[in-house]
């Protein structure tokens, strides 16, 4: 049950950052197709090198702390998540703004 | 942006360090302490199995298959070697515990026996097909006695979990039985039916074929007093609640089933109404992804997938979360030489007992529900006071500290 809360928490907050960040992203891709290829390939070894250590790490805890910890992460990640991308939405917002071709 | 970076991880590094520095001290404290003191302090009296003379000779395990039922025929397994089977199947396995003149399982006293159980070949075992195994235990107030004759001893609980040390090649699962007897019981005997393991060949309903089993080892723990009532009587409740809950999963998967073959059902009609409907000259038509924003939307860019990043690792940690621990290794290579560093799955509990793994869970639990009460009034004060400080902590723009130093160089008093 907390596993399917958390999976649904975090699909929407990845899909609200998606549906935001559409034109940003289609903007970079089309500009910066190398970097595209150069983040994605970033993004894949950090998931692969990470996420089987955090798990390790997270397997040898007591069950109970296992679940608090994820709970603390969750909300400290999605908080992050949600401040930065804030953030980064209004920067390139400005910086689109105040080009000349406008 | 390498400050905002080393912002971002100080900050982190600052909350996993106190972490692991509340790890570590526990684990200090753990093996520092005299186990047994703790328990007298917290008002557990532990006697161990060695203590009170038990011996391998009074423990004994039969192994029975569906031709012989009643295990009168079989000879007992000799306690900590493989026994092979004649059968792909395992059926009924008998743990035995006699008592003799010296040893009662006394009455108002709680037992604990922990078997270790190895289970060979190594299978991806789910451990649900333990959990509904039929158990029984039966107690007889006279030494030696057949187990037939035995009566049924209704307060007693188990718990079924595996354990990934010690011999990997094999599965072990560990049984972990405690009652507490009403009258005076010098002979405890503990059946295991696997209703999983009963057939000739394996198949859908039936997966495993076993080849041998082996008692790796059986530990017997007396607890006295009221401490110990209180916590066989929790084991029971929350022996019936796992069972209700495995129920209720069993359940909601049959339910799960059901829909996906209905989906696909669907899908195979769409198919068929997408088939009639496509002409192959306009397959190649890009009108249509056009309007396909479906795709847009669902579809991860280079900014979201940089800002998402973390979520999407904590997100197949939740899938990871309470599943079987796995060995971790980590390979890199150094002037040349590929190194490789192997993380082995320890298990605590089974090093430090379980009592005293549940107080270090106790707490940490305790630690962690600080730090998301204090997460909680971080957030709070931010959203109300529309300051961003969590932001404002982790990252500081260069114009922001330009123009800090500038009015510090303005200053008088410098």
């Amino acid at each position: 049950m907390a596993k399917a809360i958390f999976k649904v928490f975090f699909n929407i907050i990845i899909m609200l950052v998606n549906i935001v960040l559409t034109p940003i992203n289609a903007l970079v891709e089309g500009l910066f197709p190398n970097f595209s290829n150069l983040v994605s390939s970033f993004t894949e070894f950090l998931n692969q090198f990470f996420t089987p250590a955090l798990n390790w790490f997270f397997s040898i805890l007591p069950p109970n702390c296992q679940t608090l910890i994820m709970l603390w992460l969750i909300f400290l990640v999605s908080f992050i998540t949600v401040t930065i991308s804030v953030h980064t939405i209004m920067k390139v917002y400005t910086i689109i703004k105040n080009m000349k071709i406008w | 942006m390498i400050k905002f970076i080393e912002k971002i991880f100080s900050g982190l590094a600052f909350q996993i360090g106190k972490f692991l520095f509340f790890v570590l001290l526990a684990i200090a404290i753990c093996f520092l302490v005299d186990k047994d003191k703790l328990f007298d302090i917290i008002g557990l009296h532990i006697v161990n199995a060695a203590e009170i003379s038990y011996s391998s000779a009074d423990y004994q395990v039969k192994k029975c298959s569906v031709l012989d039922n009643s295990c009168t025929k079989t000879s007992p397994i000799n306690f900590g070697t493989s026994e092979s089977f004649s059968y792909q199947y395992l059926d009924v396995l008998y743990f035995n515990t006699y008592g003799n003149n010296n040893i009662i399982f006394k009455e108002g006293n709680t037992y604990t026996f922990t078997y270790i159980v190895a289970f060979n070949p190594k299978y991806d075992f789910d451990l649900y097909d333990f959990n509904k195994s039929i158990v029984y235990w039966y107690g007889n107030t006279s030494a030696n006695n057949s187990p037939l004759n035995s009566t049924y001893i209704s307060n007693g609980s188990l718990k079924v979990d595996n354990i990934t040390t010690g011999d990997f090649s094999n599965y072990q699962v560990r049984f972990t039985f405690s009652f507490a007897p009403t009258t005076d019981i010098k002979y405890v005997h503990f059946i295991v039916d696997f209703p999983n393991f009963q057939c000739g060949v394996p198949d859908g309903n039936c997966p495993y074929a076993m080849n041998s089993v082996r008692v790796v080892s059986l530990n017997i723990l007396e607890e006295t007093g009221t401490a110990a009532a209180i916590q066989n009587q929790t084991n029971i409740l929350i022996n019936n609640q796992n069972q209700n809950t495995s129920d209720i999963i069993n359940n909601q998967n049959e339910n799960t089933d059901k829909i996906v073959s209905e989906q696909e059902k669907t899908n195979e009609k769409l198919d068929q109404i997408n088939g009639t409907l496509t002409d192959s000259d306009t397959s190649q038509n890009t009108a249509n992804d056009f309007f396909d924003t479906s795709s847009i939307l669902t579809r991860e860019g280079v900014v979201s997938a940089l800002l998402t990043l973390p979520i999407q690792m904590a997100s197949k940690l939740v899938d990871n979360l309470g599943g079987t621990c796995s060995p971790y290794q980590m390979n890199f290579g150094m002037l040349g030489i590929d190194y490789t560093l192997n993380f082995p799955c320890i298990d605590f509990e089974d090093y430090l007992g379980s009592n005293l793994w549940h107080i270090i869970d106790l707490l940490f639990c305790g630690f962690m529900a600080y730090n998301i009460a204090m997460l909680f009034v971080s957030i709070y004060d931010s959203i109300t006071s529309l300051q961003d400080y969590y932001y404002s902590y982790i990252y500081q723009s260069s114009h922001e500290e330009h123009t800090r130093e500038n009015r510090r160089s303005r200053t008088p008093s410098e």
